[in-house]
């Protein structure tokens, strides 16, 4: 009996710090009225579609510049596309007129600052969870 | 006495790093484009020649967290001009976002009829192709200044609308001697990524018909009518820039209409199809054809027919290469009948570039 709980929790443990090792997608946000997305929703805020926050506060929107070691990833899984392919949709839709630019930042940290130093802010980081404060994350449905 | 020169200098400092810090969040971009060409008007002797294409300066700037500005101001060759160059500002307008996804802007836009007046603008590193369909010189009604209402992005399908009033085709960057102001509705749908469907309306009546700087338009040989004139323009766009396919079609319907020679039926379409490779490599074709009627008076009459065959290559998001091989096939119209007949090949290459 303690041999299969000893298992169980070893395989639990094991899981949930596999979890928080892996490089994975993580949106962190401040102050976007936003505790958890679907990766769809994801996908359409940082694509632009979103203005405004339903509290009112702006849509900053912050993406790793292509120096960023978190800029492939978060170009695979958010635009569905390479580095250049997600510069190239939001140069044209700012050349457009359509939407303000985005917050290019070089690193996680970088990122993880700009936004806990600015309300509305949302970013898209593509790194192990537990580099980055759980009070920023909005949970992945 | 250097104590306080002291501690005035700290306060400066301590205010100017405050005030640095409100100042308004602003980009900088430019673009450009030098081409080359060989065409075969004459077929005797063709014609070789390298382009210094338009330059343009482009800003952006977060005024506030609602107030937004935008100018595109590019110089281009004018040979009238005594330095043989001209500046112009294309756009400078400011955006109030007063609801999420809604905005109003004032100043001087692209007139939002078709997918590519909406979306290209002076930036050749964004064209599919070399050149803006045809009937951007003749009947687009290329700028407006005035104030426009916009939306984007509403609902399931990404519903999108534009609606301007301002100064008609005839007017300048600064007066309209015209007592009916310009009129452009447009509406949009985005139902998957990267697809775009839109219609439009445009509408203007001109006491005194003109070309102002707006316009872009071709004037009708040996005629100067400045009596009155009706322009109205339908516009048809559809969009697709996927992964692997892209297709741009624009097709667009004018009629004017004056009281000497009545109601003149103008048609343009502008089909692009290109083919992605590995994100780089785009082969494509090209379909562009324009039809004045003979009785119009707004733009000169003619038919022309440009077919092209081409490649992209995209070196970045800030730079690609250009190359098309066209044929023309051009038919006059005069107002008593046709006019010569002109076919001919061109090579056009571009380099288009940001930074």
């Amino acid at each position: 009996m303690q041999f299969l709980i000893s298992l169980f929790l070893s395989l639990f443990l094991g899981t949930t710090l596999l979890a928080q090792t892996e490089e994975k997608l993580v949106i962190i946000g401040n102050k976007t009225g936003l505790t958890e997305l679907t990766l769809k929703e994801a996908r359409d805020i940082f694509k632009g579609k979103m203005s405004f926050w339903k509290n009112k506060e702006e849509v900053i929107i912050v993406l790793p510049s292509p120096k960023s070691d978190d800029a492939t990833g978060v170009a695979n899984e958010i635009f569905q596309t390479s580095v250049t392919g997600m510069q190239k949709h939001w140069l044209a839709l700012v050349f457009q007129g359509r939407s303000n630019p985005p917050v290019f930042v070089q690193s996680t940290r970088e990122a993880i600052d700009y936004v806990n130093k600015n309300s509305g802010a949302i970013a898209a980081l593509y790194c192990k969870s537990s580099e980055v404060p759980a009070s920023l994350i909005i949970k992945l449905k | 006495m250097n104590l306080k020169i002291f501690n005035c200098f700290i306060i400066c400092i301590l205010c100017s790093t405050k005030l640095w810090a409100q100042l308004p969040k602003t980009e900088f971009k430019g673009f450009g484009h030098i081409e080359y060409s060989l065409d075969f008007v004459n077929p005797n002797k063709p014609d070789s020649y390298f382009i210094l294409g338009e330059h343009d300066l482009f800003v952006q700037s977060k005024i506030t967290k609602r107030f937004s500005y935008l100018g595109e101001f590019v110089i281009r060759y004018n040979g009238a001009s005594a330095t043989k160059f001209l500046p112009s500002i294309e756009r400078t307008l400011v955006k109030y976002a007063y609801l999420n996804n809604h905005s109003v802007i004032f100043g001087k836009i692209h007139t939002p009829i078709n997918y590519w007046n909406d979306s290209y603008h002076h930036g050749r590193v964004f064209y599919p192709v070399i050149s803006r369909p045809i009937a951007f010189s003749h009947f687009v009604p290329l700028h407006t200044i005035g104030v426009q209402a916009q939306g984007q992005n509403i609902g399931k399908w990404n519903f999108g609308y534009d609606v301007v009033v301002g100064n008609g085709i005839a007017s300048t960057d600064i007066f309209d001697s015209n007592s009916s102001p310009g009129f452009a509705a447009a509406i949009h749908i985005k139902p998957i990524d990267g697809m775009r469907i839109g219609v439009s309306h445009y509408f203007n009546r001109m006491d005194e018909n003109g070309y102002g700087s707006h316009s872009g338009h071709v004037m009708p040989t040996g005629t100067a009518y400045r009596g009155p004139l009706d322009f109205y323009l339908n516009s048809l766009s559809f969009a697709y820039f996927g992964k692997k396919f892209e297709i741009l079609s624009e097709s667009s319907r004018n009629l004017t209409r004056t009281d000497s020679l009545g109601l003149a039926n103008n048609f343009s379409t502008f089909l692009y199809l290109g083919y992605v490779i590995k994100e780089k490599h785009v082969p494509m074709i090209m379909v562009d054809y324009i039809n004045i009627s003979s009785n119009d008076l707004h733009s000169s009459p003619m038919e022309l027919l440009k077919l092209g065959l081409g490649y992209r290559y995209e070196f970045s998001h800030l730079l690609n290469v250009k190359g098309m091989l066209e044929y023309y096939f051009q038919h006059s119209h005069s107002h008593h009948g046709s006019g010569p007949q002109q076919n001919y090949f061109a090579i056009e290459m571009q380099l288009a570039y940001g930074f």
